[in-house]
């Protein structure tokens, strides 16, 4: 079960005892009400009733008194007393029982005052009937009255009135018990609730030590602890749900807390103890290292100067430190690769050499084939002379067949209108063909008409007899001639379809000549298209002509700047000559380990060579005589 | 008259007309007394449900003829009209008709004796409707008979 809060604790506790001082308040204080309430009773109703009933009693006994005195009465006067006496207890009688009317509470009561009531209104009746008797002055009647019937009267209202007494005082001792049991059961209410208040408040200190004071004591213990530096004791209360338990858990906080300190400041004491160890072991290293750097430095200082002087043939041979002995190993290696290097400079001076005396014998073959390209130019020149006019004439020559090609047009167009005008006449000759065929259809038509009328003649005259004889004669030969008619056209009309056929063939013919013609034209067109294309490629050869002209004179340039250029190279290696020998004067100053090379001494080659070049110049010169590019190529050969 | 005529020419020597005329390369002929006119060609106007050898009706100066393809009606087979093509009135059993021919020949003056009979063994040709073959310088000419050609029932069937 989760622990309650001592918040939630302390209101609990507060409250309970709270409401108990208020119940007990309470049961007080209607207790008190009750009690008075019936005080109230007994004071205010139950008193006044029997002082009330005690003065009717007295107002009753005041009232026979008066009538028995009226009825002793000796005169008017006292009579009249009498009355009045009378009348006065009536009223007195009469006012205290309506006194005690407004006291009445219960039923008994009720049932005894009408008694009462009816029993006074017999007795007035009575009076009044015995007042008068003795005011006639009859008293023996009156007293008789008296006696015989008011005297019962009066004893019944008096037991009345007594029995209303008795009832009042029951109702009065009635309410004094009540009021003590009520008295004793309050008392017995508030002594209970008095010890159920006073173990409350045992329970609530109780608990307000156990639960509250005395875990906050453990606490605050264990805080000081803590304070004084005391980390090894657990905090008490750890684990509880309320304000204590969180009070103990941040407490533990603190004591984690102040034990991780303990443990960060031993392991810097640690570490700092580490650090004054190392340094002291670096401080004797470097003492060591720079033994060992002076011993190298001096060693390699002399090496250093031995190679100034031009010694390559040695080694360092004593041992370094080994931090330096690389420092040893790679100047050793150093001198080595130098030495290496040096020896191959010297063979290739030899190479050099060998080289030299190569270029300057090509020079020599290049001056002695720059003389051959010479002689070939000006041979190359004299024949550009002779395609130059060959040229010439054959441009004139396709000029006069463009000409006649020109003509040659002309004369097919002209067949081509002839051969046209032809196609029209043809075409004429057939329509005129064709309309001659239609008459003679006409002619054809008319005798076949004529026929069929003469053969109507020729039936007519039959079916005339002998009388028709001649008539059939007749129309016999008209027949004969209608059918001679459509015959001769039949026969023109097969001459007519010849000559159509004819005409026809003709008029193909004509049209396939002037096709001929046509296609004649287009060759002679494609003739005279070639001639310009040749006349064009014939200038284009003049244009290419004077093009290998000046390419030949940018050839006898370049051959005057080989020339020079073959003397130049021969300079060039002779100085290259002298330039080998004194590289090798240099290396020979090197002491070279396992390498005894004399320098040579230049020889024929090395010196520069005659110029074959210049021999060229007045072969060239006379070669393109006459032109003006060699003029100039000339005047640069004069430069050389 | 026609009767007289024909009994007048087929008695003793004497001569008669024909009218010869061709259909389908072959040449026909019949008595020029028979016949009553020579006309053109000219399309006729076809009358429906007709036999198949009437071609037509035409109007001849008011009168309806019947028209007849006698190249059908030979058996022969029919050729289509030309502009060339004649249709012969003829009369027969005193009733009006048109006959189609393919183009009339002549009209030839004939003696009795050039007439022959027709052969029995050409079984194939209906002798009935041929008087005899004539023959002639340029040729054979079927000389027919039209009354016996075209029977007096058949006609009324056609005139109806």
């Amino acid at each position: 079960m989760k622990r309650p809060s001592v918040k939630s604790s302390l209101i609990g506790i507060v409250a309970g005892l709270f409401l108990i001082a208020a119940s007990l308040s309470w049961v007080a204080i209607s207790s008190m009400g009750e009690i008075d309430r019936n005080n109230d009773a007994v004071v205010d109703n139950w008193l006044p009733s029997v002082e009330r009933s005690k003065e009717m009693d007295t107002a009753l006994s005041d009232k026979r008194v008066a009538f028995n005195r009226h009825v002793l009465a000796s005169n008017a006067e006292e009579e009249a007393r009498a009355t009045k006496a009378i009348e006065d207890e009536t009223a007195r009688f009469a006012k205290a029982f309506d006194d005690y009317s407004a006291l009445v509470t219960e039923d008994n009561e009720n049932a005894e005052l009408k008694k009462i009531r009816d029993t006074s209104e017999a007795l007035d009746v009575a009076g009044a009937r015995m007042v008068a008797v003795s005011t006639e002055g009859k008293d023996e009647e009156a007293k008789l009255i008296i006696s015989k019937e008011m005297a019962p009267l009066f004893a019944d209202i008096a037991q009345s009135i007594h029995i209303i007494t008795g009832i009042n005082k029951d109702g009065a001792a009635k309410a004094g018990a009540d009021n003590q049991a009520l008295l004793e059961h309050s008392l017995n209410l508030i002594y209970i609730l008095c010890a159920i208040a006073l173990l409350a408040g045992a329970a609530a200190t109780f608990y307000a030590i156990t639960g509250i004071a005395n875990p906050i004591t453990r606490i605050t213990g264990a805080m000081g602890k803590l304070a004084e530096g005391d980390t090894a004791s657990a905090i008490p209360l750890l684990g509880r749900h309320d304000e204590i338990g969180a009070m103990a858990a941040a407490v533990e906080v603190f004591r984690e807390a102040a034990i991780n300190n303990g443990r960060l400041e031993g392991e810097a004491r640690t570490t700092r103890e580490h650090q004054e160890a190392e340094r002291a072991a670096v401080q004797k290293r470097t003492e060591m290292e720079a033994e060992q750097l002076r011993f190298a430095s001096d060693n390699l200082g002399a090496g250093l100067k031995r190679l100034a002087a031009g010694d390559l043939a040695f080694q360092l041979m004593d041992a370094f430190a080994p931090d330096f002995e690389p420092l040893r190993n790679d100047f050793n290696q150093s001198v080595r690769q130098l030495g290496t290097a040096l020896s191959a400079i010297a063979e290739s001076i030899a190479t050099m050499d060998n080289g030299t005396r190569e270029i300057a014998s090509g020079a020599q073959d290049l001056a002695k084939r720059t003389e051959q390209q010479a002689a070939a130019l000006e041979e190359t020149a004299a024949a550009l002379d002779q395609i130059t006019a060959n040229v010439g004439s054959s441009t004139k020559l396709t000029e006069e067949a463009r000409t006649v090609a020109t003509h040659a047009n002309q004369s097919a167009a002209k067949s081509a209108e002839v051969v046209s005008h032809a196609e029209e006449a043809m075409r004429r000759i057939e329509e005129s063909s064709q309309q001659i065929s239609n008459i003679i259809g006409v002619i054809d038509e008319i005798a076949f008409q004529t026929n069929l009328l003469a053969l109507n003649a020729g039936v007519e005259a039959a079916r005339a007899g002998d009388a028709g004889k001649g008539f059939a004669v007749v129309a016999q030969e008209v027949r004969e001639l209608a059918q001679r008619s459509a015959q001769a056209a039949k026969e023109i009309k097969g001459l007519i379809r010849n000559s159509s056929t004819e005409v026809e063939s003709g008029v193909k013919l004509v049209r396939d000549t002037g096709d001929a013609l046509n296609v004649i034209s287009g060759f002679i067109g494609q003739v005279n298209s070639h001639m310009n294309a040749i006349a064009v490629s014939a200038k284009e050869q003049s244009t290419g002509l004077a093009e290998i002209n000046t390419a030949v004179n940018s050839m006898d340039q370049s051959t005057q700047q080989n020339a020079a250029m073959v003397e130049e190279s021969t300079a060039a290696a002779s100085s290259l000559a002298e330039e080998a020998a004194k590289l090798r004067n240099l290396v020979a100053g090197f002491k070279l380990d396992g390498m005894v090379t004399q320098p040579r001494a230049a020889d024929r080659t090395n010196r520069p060579v005659a110029s074959p070049a210049r021999a060229l110049g007045s072969k060239l010169a006379s070669a393109f005589s006459g032109r003006t590019a060699t003029a100039a190529a000339v005047k640069e050969w004069e430069d050389f | 008259m026609s009767s007289l005529a024909q009994s007048s020419a087929e008695s003793g020597n004497g001569t008669f007309e024909i009218i010869a005329f061709r259909i389908s390369d072959q040449d026909f002929c019949v008595r020029t007394t028979t016949i009553r006119e020579i006309r053109g060609w000219s399309p006729s106007i076809p009358v429906p449900h007709s036999p198949p050898d009437i071609v037509g009706v035409m109007n001849l100066r008011g009168s309806v003829i019947p028209i007849i393809d006698l190249a059908h009606k030979l058996g022969m087979k029919s050729t289509k009209p030309t502009e060339r093509s004649a249709i012969v009135v003829a009369e027969v059993h005193e009733m009006v008709l048109g006959l189609v021919v393919d183009g009339v020949s002549d009209i030839l003056t004939i003696g009795t004796s050039q007439v022959q009979p027709v052969p029995e063994i050409t079984t194939s040709f209906d002798r009935s409707v041929a008087e005899g073959i004539i023959t002639h310088d340029s040729g054979m000419i079927s000389f027919l008979s039209l009354s016996r050609l075209f029977q007096p029932s058949e006609l009324e069937t056609v005139a109806a």
